[in-house]
Formats: structure tokens, sequence, C-alpha cells
């Protein structure tokens, strides 16, 4: 129920967001690129130019560096967590080098303490023209979960990738990033006590997630961003449980915020 | 609205529109367009359906059932078990006009939508006739099971056959296979809720002999089946059913709440009525999620063991029944309350023999956690967790003292195998019956005969 109506409360504001949006872009489009603005604060275009962003898709020149620290939360009803009754945000690393010529590499460690996720990875970044964007990634690492309390002595480990597309807009001072990932983990293995195992459920797709976020620039050419988008994943990832027993998917909204150096 | 504004709105009204809980899964059980061939026949006797039983190496099909599945009777079924993705079938027996023998229901793999149905004939004939005169018939290595199955509701096709191969290994108050919170997990696609009395009678035909069940007390003290403290969409369903249980009077839950299919929240009181006098389940664990549970839960014991107790030695056999609750502990909390209510317990039964009545007998208990706790305190059996690892030497002290262990709660074939091969518990609690069933009687070892779930009352 909580879900339906946050349902009905997007449309309203995503509507409202479509009637509002025609002339404020059409303006964007035509102002691309963008002039500093009076503020003294770096358009997308110069920061997209320098040390690029962590969603929109950039190109800045060989050699230039991006290091962000953020946070994620998962908005999941706590009582469809059995037992846990708080469902607290998880930590956010990113790294990325341009390699030049749209080229990039990437780093990205998620982690909240008993699950923990670590990517590396290249991705191609190329500006459309106008105020548009388009990026592509492929990651690969590890999907790490370990738990020693609670009546716990079990480690998980698997093998993940992390194919992602991005779709980028820019509104002068402020971009905005569609991105779409797959989350594919596999095989999994897990040790409780001495013994390991695998699972029957160890199916490769874990799930996908849309992301939509806003970065926004500052003079200093730093960035800080926030955005939302959905999770569908299955049941053991979204609950940080170390065991895949189920095919089951879930969908829930995923909150993201911080800021990129 | 500015560009700044308008992003930010996007940003965050945009995922709301995607935003939904748990995808809600298909859940078709697959039945006869026309009621099939049972419905034209004469259903055999509980007793015949005994002669099923074995262990079946699968000529064709299989693709459905691995090479070898289990078959156990229950009443009014057969059910073929096996270890290939946990898939079980339900099938009813009769005889037809024609004087065959159909053995005929459906087929799931519950964590996946794959369904379909089953027809499938007793071979040799005499077999059959013998069935169809009303006599028993023994299985040797010449008794088949020949049809065909399908997929969803379309009329079965596909070869099956099965040949029965040996007996099955000891299994019936021996091997616990314990349901946990019923057949299936939420996840599932069985078609019924977990905590439901529905999913109890489920979880026998897919190889349980025993189940797991949470226990919640409501506002007005009445123990109820069920798993979480609040009622959540993922268990329960109704425009007014919000809140915890505690907080609930079993009317107001009652009339506010279905569980996740459909069914009633069931009270322990009728659950276990059910259990005795409607399976052939052997016994119940009884976890109990809060220390308020303790006592009602208790007495709720208490007097069926005296019942059974009373049923089992009376002069008339035909209504023995055996079967064993424990009350589970699963904190210090709980345990202080267990003590709690063995004090009530005990000061009731003095004032009965006071006044001329029999005393209770007093329900015995199962600890999950520490081993020294479970030896101190008397418990029957220890219910550790399966995620610190199999605990052999664990298991060996306490089945020293004359203590079972059965672990909660494994539903992955390797993790079965390891545990039955390390630990060999005297049982599991599974949301895959079938496949630990199947499993046990592949690999598995017949534990010594402890009394995990004795009938009915007393100290062991």
């Amino acid at each position: 129920m909580l879900f339906g109506r946050a349902k009905s409360i997007g449309w309203v504001i995503g509507l409202a967001s479509a009637l509002a949006l025609c002339p404020s872009a059409r303006a964007a489009e035509t102002a691309a690129p963008a002039a500093p603005a009076s503020s003294g604060v770096k358009t997308v275009a110069e920061v997209a130019q320098q040390r690029g962003f962590l969603y929109y898709p950039s190109a800045p020149p060989a050699g230039k560096m991006r290091f962000a620290l953020g946070a994620t939360y998962d908005a999941i009803d706590p009582a469809v967590m059995y037992g846990m009754s708080m469902r607290f945000p998880q930590l956010a690393l990113d790294f990325q080098d341009s390699l030049g010529k749209g080229f990039l590499f990437k780093a990205h460690i998620n982690s909240m303490l008993i699950t923990n996720e670590a990517l590396v990875g290249v991705g191609y970044n190329w500006h459309g023209g106008g105020p548009w964007s388009f990026g592509a990634a492929f990651s690969a690492g590890m999907f790490l979960g370990k738990l020693g309390q609670f009546g716990f002595d079990a480690l998980t480990i698997g093998v993940e990738y992390r194919p992602e597309l991005t779709i980028g807009y820019s509104f002068g001072d402020v971009a905005l990033a569609l991105r779409g990932s797959l989350i594919l983990i596999g095989p999994e293995r897990a040790r409780v006590g001495d013994l390991w195992g695998g699972f029957d459920n160890n199916d490769l797709f874990t799930g996908h997630s849309e992301i939509l976020t806003v970065e926004n620039t500052t003079r200093s050419g730093s960035v800080w961003y926030f955005g939302a988008g959905a999770m569908t994943t299955r049941a053991h990832y979204a609950f940080w449980v170390l065991f895949p027993d189920s095919p089951a998917l879930y969908t829930y909204p995923r909150v993201v915020a911080g800021y990129e150096y | 609205m500015n560009t700044k504004t308008f992003a930010y709105a996007l940003a965050i009204g945009a995922p709301l529109l995607l935003a939904d809980c748990e995808q809600a899964t298909e859940v078709t059980i697959p039945m006869f367009n026309d009621g099939g061939l049972l419905r034209g026949g004469t259903a055999l006797e509980r007793e015949q359906l005994l002669d099923f039983e074995g262990m079946f190496s699968v000529g064709k099909g299989s693709e459905l059932l691995g090479d070898q599945a289990s078959i156990i009777s229950r009443p009014g079924t057969v059910s073929v078990l096996t270890n290939k993705n946990a898939g079980f079938a339900v099938l009813g027996a009769a005889c037809l006009p024609d004087r065959r023998v159909v053995v005929e229901g459906y087929w799931q793999y519950p964590t996946r939508s794959d369904a379909g149905l089953v027809q499938l004939f007793v071979d040799p004939p005499a077999v059959a006739q013998a069935f169809c005169n009303g006599e028993r018939a023994a299985p040797d290595t010449s008794f088949t099971l020949t049809g065909s199955y399908g997929e969803r509701n379309e009329f079965p096709t596909k070869p099956l056959a099965l040949r029965w191969a040996h007996e099955l290994k000891e299994w019936r108050g021996r091997f616990y296979t314990v349901a946990h919170h019923g057949a299936c997990e939420a996840t599932d696609h069985c078609g019924v809720s977990q905590n439901s009395i529905e999913t109890i009678r489920l979880a026998e035909r897919t190889g349980s002999n025993a189940a797991e069940l949470d226990v919640r007390v409501t506002r007005d003290g009445i123990p109820v089946l069920f798993h979480d403290p609040g009622l959540s969409s993922a268990l329960v369903r109704g425009l007014f059913c919000n809140g915890q249980i505690k907080d609930l009077s079993l009317a107001e839950l009652r009339g506010s709440c279905l569980l996740r299919y459909g069914e009633q929240i069931p009270t322990v009181e009728a659950a276990l009525d059910m259990m005795v006098n409607e399976t052939e389940l052997e016994g119940v664990y009884l976890d109990q999620k809060t220390p308020e549970g303790v006592l009602p839960t208790a007495r709720l014991v208490a007097q069926l063991n005296t019942d059974l107790k009373a049923r089992n030695t009376n002069s008339d056999p035909s209504d023995d029944r055996k079967f064993g609750a424990l009350i589970a502990i699963t904190t210090d909390e709980v345990l202080d309350a267990w003590h709690s209510a063995i004090a009530t317990l005990n000061a009731e039964n003095e004032q009965r023999v006071e006044q001329g009545e029999a005393p209770l007998e007093l329900p015995r208990c199962l600890l999950e956690y520490d081993t020294d706790k479970v030896i101190a305190e008397g418990c029957v059996a220890w219910g550790p967790t399966w995620t610190k690892g199999p605990q052999a030497s664990e298991v060996q002290k306490l089945r020293d003292h004359g203590i079972g262990t059965i672990f909660w709660t494994i539903n992955e074939s390797e993790f079965i195998e390891g545990f039955l091969t390390a630990a060999q518990p005297n049982g599991i609690i599974t949301a895959r019956a079938a496949l630990l069933f199947q499993t046990y009687q592949l690999i598995g070892t017949v534990p010594a005969e402890l009394p995990v779930l004795p009938a009915g009352g007393g100290q062991p």
C-alpha cells in the first residue's frame, strides 16, 4: 500500500514535470553550451571537459580523475525483511580515470558491511551534440558477504558483472542522467561453519536498476549529486541475505546522494 | 518551473512511477478440465496407498524427476518426491470401472512457476486387479506406474514411467523433514500462505512429517500462527489489516486480515487439532516468537498431551495417535517465560490433584541456542541455525545425552547433503521437503531412535 501511494505521487510529480518541461527544455537546448553562471558555478560543459561527472556521460581529457563518496538507501518495508526493524544506508565509493577519447576506467565499491560489491570496468561516453550525451560501461568484480555474529558463521562470495547504459541531459549547471544497469552475480559459493556449498537457484540474473540522478556543479568543479530510481532484484540481494535461495524478484525504490571530488 | 526545479522533480518523481513492492507470483495449480479419471473411479483405501511407497527408478520422464524418485503415501494421496528442483507430484489413486488403477494429479517445482498434470496407471494388471478387489499388493520390482505428464493444464502427453526399486529408508519416527512454517516459502508458487492450515496440509503431501510453525499472541492472549510482529503486505491482505499482532484482538485480526492467499490466520489450538485429527504428521515445532506466547501455548500442548495419552492408553488401539509438540525456546526471554509457564502448570496440576482430577502432561522443550542449556533444561532437542555450520561435535555431544538435533532452515541441495553427511541430525527444517526427503533417502543415515518428537506426554 505504501508503494502504491508512492506510485500515485510519482505520477502526479511526473506529469507536473512534463507539463512544465517544454519551455525549459527548449531554452536549455538553445542555450547549450551554457555560458558560465553569474554565480560563478561552473557549467556542465565546463565540468565535462575538466574532471567529468560520475553519472552524466562526459569525456574529460586523458588523465583526469574523479573520486566520489556517497550513500544509497533502499526503501524496503522493514517488515518484509523478516525480523529487521530498520534499514540503514550503504556506503558508495567511486573512482574514474579518463583514458581519453571518451574511454574511462571505473571502480566502484558498495558496502553495507555484511554484503559488499567491488567492481572495476571500462566505459565509453559520447556527447551527442546539444545537451544530450550517452554512455556505456561494463564492470566486473566481486560480491562478497560475511557475518560472524547473530547466529552466523557464514561467508558468501560470487563473481559480479554489471553492464550499464546511461543517457544524460544538460540543463546548463545541472546534469540529469538516467542509468540502467544489469546486475549479474554468479556463480556464488558460501561457507557456513566449515562447510562450503553452492546454490540451487544460482541464476546469473540477479536484477536490474534504473536510477535517475541530478548532478549539481559548484564553483570548484566538484559536484554534488542526488537521485532516485527503482531496483528490481532477487530477494537475497534486496534483503542483504547471504544465501540466494529464491529466484523471486522484488522491486523497490533506491535513493542515492553524494559528492564528487 | 525552471530547469533545476524540473530536474529535481523528475529525479524524485519519475522513479516513484516504477516503485512497487514484491512482484506478484503467478500461481496456477493445474487441474484436469473434466475432473480427470479419478472422478469416475473408486478411491483406494488408506492402507492400499501404503503399498505404493518405495524408491522408484525413473525409466521415462527423467527430465522431470531425475533418475530416482521416492513415493510416500498420505491420507487420500500418494506423493512423488524428487531432488530435481525440489519437485513433487501430489496424486490420487482410484480403481476405474475397467479395473485399471489410475494415479492422477499434478506436479510442481515450487521455486518456479513450472507445474503440470500427471496421469499414471498401475502395472502389472494383476496388481491393479488386487487393488480393485480391495486387497493389499506387496510391492516388488515388477510394480510400475506408467503414463504421462504435461505442462500446465495441458492434457499430459509426455511419457513417464516409474519402477519400484526398493523400500524406503526408515523415516517415520526416525528422521524429521520439518516443514518451514508450512510447505513453501512466501516467494514460492504453491498457492498457499505460510503458517496457514492449508500449507500444513500441503506440507505432509510434499514430504514433511512434522511442521515448524511460528507463534505470536493477540492482545486478548490467543496464540496464533504468524511469523512477523507486524502485518505487512508480504504476508497478509486486507484494507484495514495494519498494525502489530500483539495490539489486535483475535476478532479484530480475523475481521481485518486474510493471509496472502486468502486463508484465515489460524489459532495454535485450531492448527494442533487439525494436525492431530486430519493429518499423519508426527509432530510440531512451535517457534515461540515472544515470551507472552509461551504459557498459553504450553497450556494447549499440555492438554493435547493429556488427550493423546488417554487415546493411546485406552482399550481401543484404532484411535491411537503418535504426535509430539515441542515448545521451541528461541531466546533467554522466552526461556524465562518457559520456566514461569512450567511453574504455573505445576501449580495448576497440584490444584487438579487436590480436586481429584488427573494432572495434565507437561509439554517438552527444544532450545535453539546454547547446547549446555539444552542439557540443563532437560529439553529433548536442540534446534540450531544452519548458518553456523554442521557443528558435528555439538550434535554428537547432545546425542550422547539422548538429545536430538533439528537444524533450521536448509533449502539448498549441497548444504542439505553436507549437513546430512557431517552432522547426521534427527531432522532438518526446510521449505524444500521433497528435496530433503529424497536426499535423506539417497545419502542419509537413519538417526538413532531418540525421543525427539515423543508421542503423548511426560518427560522422556
